[in-house]
């Protein structure tokens, strides 16, 4: 129910707030149109600039998907899985999450129908989705945005939480359900 | 927005000849610790070492595994479509980032970006204290990481690139991300979450018996990944400035 609520709240705030910033300009005797427009300006700039950064790295991640790469990679990995007791077929989910935000949603679609939602796999794989982001985009638009180059170890610290999140995944349903560690 | 500009060649003052293609030695950085050495030569001609790697690992991985695998036409295929999503991907980004841009600049012209900014006041000095207190920066912030957790997908993004923007003014012309910048976006890769409103549609989709009990996990998993993500921003910081 709770979810419920905070999903109906999330619904009405954008307007509200839209509403809300521009009633409260207005009082104070900003220029609301002029103002905004301004800033549309700027908006509709950065959105331009951000084409090459975003045209290099789909391309990138799209070759790799489209050459069955990432098969070879998560078989040769499938060792390291069962180490890790992670099931094998979570293997393909955690590869492409970083990598690209519609891939992943098309693998654990895959996996929520093949396993069903309620499965273990099918619960493993909606917590790694949702509990993790696709870092590569995310690094791409905000430093391709502002014209950085030198990410610093930003791409180490969002794969290491990447890392993270799956790894706890698997952990907390292994938990909550009792399987054997 | 200036970087970019000072970036594209002045045609106008170019000599007619172009200078000798010999490549100009650049003097090392002085102060590097260990890792920073490592990586100092690609530092040096202004490259990303771990963004470089990993985009020629993936076109690398994807062209060989092509060749030998015979699926090379496929890669061609995904290359040029690829190329295609990304621009249609920008061009839809084009209206949100206008919008939300726009409302930003009304709000901050309402005094209203620093009313946010000093109620987010404490925990900002905790995570950005590169950042002055009251700062529009912070106000950026603070709605990007808001929008970011009531899934409100759409305006996340916008208002992300809003607040890098004002931490890039704060941090004056350069081509190397500032340590709030890094903060910032170690938080937003870490995928800041607590309505997963797709997975929850995903799940009642195909019928599960209650869809909305992932909540819980994906809320505990999530902030112990942020909180590793904010330790490793924290841990590598020094090691990883060059100046």
């Amino acid at each position: 129910m709770l979810v419920k609520a905070v999903t109906a709240v999330s619904g009405v705030v954008i307007p509200l707030m839209i509403l809300a910033i521009c009633l409260i300009g207005r009082l104070k005797g900003v220029r609301v149109y002029e103002t905004f427009v301004e800033g549309a300006k700027e908006g509709f700039a950065t959105a331009v600039r951000l084409i090459p950064f975003l045209v290099a790295m789909f391309v990138a991640i799209g070759m790799f998907r489209a050459s069955g790469a990432l098969g070879i990679v998560t078989s040769a990995l499938s060792p390291v899985a069962h180490l890790l007791s992670m099931p094998e077929e979570l293997l393909p989910l955690a590869f492409i999450r970083p990598l690209s935000g519609s891939g992943a949603l098309e693998v654990t679609t895959n996996l929520v129908r093949t396993f069903g939602p309620d499965s273990v796999i099918g619960r493993m794989a909606s917590t790694m989705q949702a509990s993790s982001e696709t870092t590569l985009y995310v690094i791409t638009v905000y430093f391709g945005a502002v014209g950085i180059k030198r990410t610093r170890h930003t791409l180490a610290a969002g794969l290491l939480a990447d890392l993270v999140a799956f790894l706890s995944s698997v952990a907390i349903w292994r938990l909550i359900l009792g399987l054997a560690p | 927005m200036k970087i970019w500009q000072a970036s594209t060649p002045n045609l106008t003052t170019r000599p007619a000849r172009a200078p000798s293609p010999k490549r100009k030695h650049r003097q090392p950085g002085i102060l590097l610790e260990s890792w920073g050495e490592l990586v100092n030569p690609y530092i040096a001609r202004g490259v990303d070492p771990v963004v470089n790697s990993v985009w020629l690992s993936l076109i690398a991985a994807g062209v060989i595994t092509g060749l030998l695998t015979g699926t090379s036409e496929a890669v061609t295929r995904a290359a040029l479509e690829s190329a295609g999503s990304a621009v249609t991907l920008c061009f839809g980004l084009i209206g949100a980032m206008a919008l939300w841009c726009g409302v930003m600049k009304v709000a901050e012209e309402a005094g209203i970006a620093r009313w946010l900014a000093r109620m987010v006041a404490p925990a900002a000095r905790l995570l950005f204290p590169s950042v002055p207190a009251r700062h529009p920066a912070i106000a950026a912030v603070a709605m990007s990481i808001t929008a970011n957790l009531l899934g409100m997908g759409n305006a996340a993004t916008p208002l992300g690139i809003k607040a890098m923007e004002e931490l890039a003014a704060l941090a004056g012309d350069r081509e190397e991300a500032s340590d709030a910048m890094c903060t910032f976006v170690a938080i937003c890769t870490a995928g800041i979450t607590l309505v997963p409103t797709t997975i929850i549609a995903i799940r009642a989709q195909f019928g599960s018996g209650s869809p909305a009990e992932v909540v819980a996990p994906i809320i505990l998993v999530n902030l112990l990944a942020t909180t590793v993500a904010l330790i490793a921003d924290r841990f590598f910081r020094p090691i990883s400035r060059t100046r």
